[in-house]
């Protein structure tokens, strides 16, 4: 202690700012000696006081900028709901129940084509069998709001008197924008491998230079998945389009993928975003997917 | 972390195993707080910290089933937390730097949408309009400042005020020594302190 303050300063023979830090978090410092010591210093060295001040008000104003979000438990809540998942290890039993099932078939099959017809070629069932969809979890569909109650985080008071027009400027929430990488090749880069489930509603605002140009995009790839978008265009002369449409995961991705690779910028956080392919784990389950488009500010 | 609340963890916990979705609603009211605090010490960044946040409770609620009990609870999130956020984190920096989009639609209501009613509760009741109005600017130079620090530094500073986070926590989560904790708190408060001139 004597030692480190001595080291520190030799006009005031003042603690370390270490030691100072300690202090403020009174557990830290080693023995209550060294506390005590500490403490007689500070009452009588004005730039350790200033210091320790300094260091109390800023615990303060960091505790205050880093207060969690208003409503943070019940979006919480939803996004588990959403996410409409069956304990972990389930989906892994499936499988593996699975593959005995298909193995079992095999062999039969294998033992019947080779006793019956040698030329046939049982590996191909076993591929078959296994590009077979899983069957989809059973997932309740949480409506991720339209309607942004004030305590849900949105950046949108909902005007009740004037509900279409909220719908047709799409309701954009806070969390609904970020900041967006610049690198358009970047969001391709090798994904982190863990596997995520999409939730069954999605929600995500693109931003895009032209608005027509771009709905009649979505119409195309819609009508390509056999789909159409229903859109809401109340707001178009206002900048802004929603619509939304019913697909399967996988091909939400691949619609995603599309639309930044068409020049569109996706500013919500949310999965799936751009060359999340390798990320999500894709079980055909049906996604509603909410999407605004906003033009983009020249 | 005070036996009681373990105990109670615990208990809550055992619900969720019987079946209880209302123990798991308790236990996210009771850490949701905590798991955002950790994800923006990591990220320094709300919206990343509130989408990590999320990504905390639904492993949480798809684990909880095989969970343990001789782990304490808050131990095992606060690492899920650490991990997901550390992930997160690599992800942004595979992205690339990034960019302020604005966006050209109309806002009812107001705001900006970043964090307005974050600040709705005041630092201290006590205070003056004055004392209010000045804390508010000192907290968003803090704000900038904090993100912009030295992320070991940034990570430890945030970490020491998530509530009932006791140092072995932080150097738990962070998989670090209680002696480098306590010099990595040092040094960021030191650091702030000098970048804003207190
Ligand atoms: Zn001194």
């Amino acid at each position: 202690m004597v030692h480190a303050m001595i080291k520190n300063s030799y006009e005031h023979n003042c603690p370390t700012p270490e030691l100072l830090s300690d202090f403020c978090d009174c557990g830290a410092v080693d023995s209550d000696l060294e506390m005590t010591a500490i403490a007689r210093h500070v009452d009588a060295c004005d730039v350790c006081r200033r210091t320790v001040e300094a260091y109390r008000q800023l615990d303060r104003l960091v505790a205050a900028v880093c207060k969690p979000p208003v409503g943070l438990e019940k979006r919480i809540l939803a996004a588990v709901k959403a996410s409409g998942q069956t304990p972990v290890d389930s989906p892994w039993r499936l499988r593996v129940f699975r593959l005995v099932q298909v193995a079992a078939v095999v062999a039969v099959l294998a033992l019947a084509a080779a006793a019956v017809m040698r030329y046939m070629q049982p590996d191909k069932d076993v591929t078959l069998a296994e590009n077979t969809p899983e069957p989809t979890a059973q997932i309740a569909t949480v409506e991720t709001d339209t309607k942004t109650s004030p305590d849900s985080g949105g950046a949108v008071a909902v005007d009740e008197t004037h509900p279409e027009r909220l719908r047709a400027t799409g309701s954009v929430r806070g969390n609904d924008v970020q900041a967006v990488g610049i690198d358009r090749n970047g969001a391709r880069a090798a994904a982190p491998v863990a596997q995520y489930y999409l939730p069954t509603a999605v929600r995500h605002v693109w931003t895009t230079s032209d608005l027509q140009q771009s709905r009649r995009l979505l119409d195309a790839l819609a009508k390509a998945n056999n789909g159409v978008i229903a859109w809401t265009d109340a707001g178009a002369q206002a900048g802004s389009l929603t619509g939304k449409i019913q697909l399967e995961d996988g091909k939400l991705q691949a619609l995603v993928d599309n639309l930044h690779s068409r020049g569109l910028q996706l500013v919500s956080p949310s999965l799936p975003q751009p060359g999340t392919g390798a990320k999500v784990k894709f079980t055909g389950q049906a996604i509603t997917y909410d999407l605004v488009l906003v033009r983009a500010e020249q | 972390m005070s036996k009681t609340t373990m105990s109670e963890d615990r208990v809550l916990v055992e619900r969720f195993k019987q079946g209880d979705e209302a123990a798991f609603e308790i236990l996210v009211n009771k850490y949701s707080g905590r798991a955002y605090q950790i994800a923006y010490g990591v990220l320094g960044s709300r919206e990343d910290a509130e989408e990590v946040a999320q990504d905390v409770f639904i492993r949480i609620h798809r684990a909880l089933p095989k969970f343990r009990g001789d782990a304490e609870f808050t131990t095992w999130m606060y690492r899920i937390a650490m991990n997901l956020a550390k992930n997160k984190y690599r992800w942004n920096k595979i992205r690339g730097s990034k960019v302020n989009i604005s966006i050209d639609a109309p806002l009812e209501g107001g705001g900006d949408g970043s964090g307005e009613e974050r600040r709705i509760d005041l630092p201290d009741s006590r205070m003056t309009p004055d004392e209010k109005s000045t804390f508010r600017e000192l907290e968003k130079s803090v704000r900038d400042e904090l993100d912009n620090l030295p992320d070991i530094y940034r990570e430890a500073l945030v970490m020491r005020n998530v509530e009932e986070m006791s140092y072995e926590d932080i150097a738990n989560a962070l998989n670090c020594k209680l002696g480098t904790i306590k010099s990595r708190i040092a040094r960021g408060r030191e650091e702030l302190r000098k970048r804003l001139g207190l």
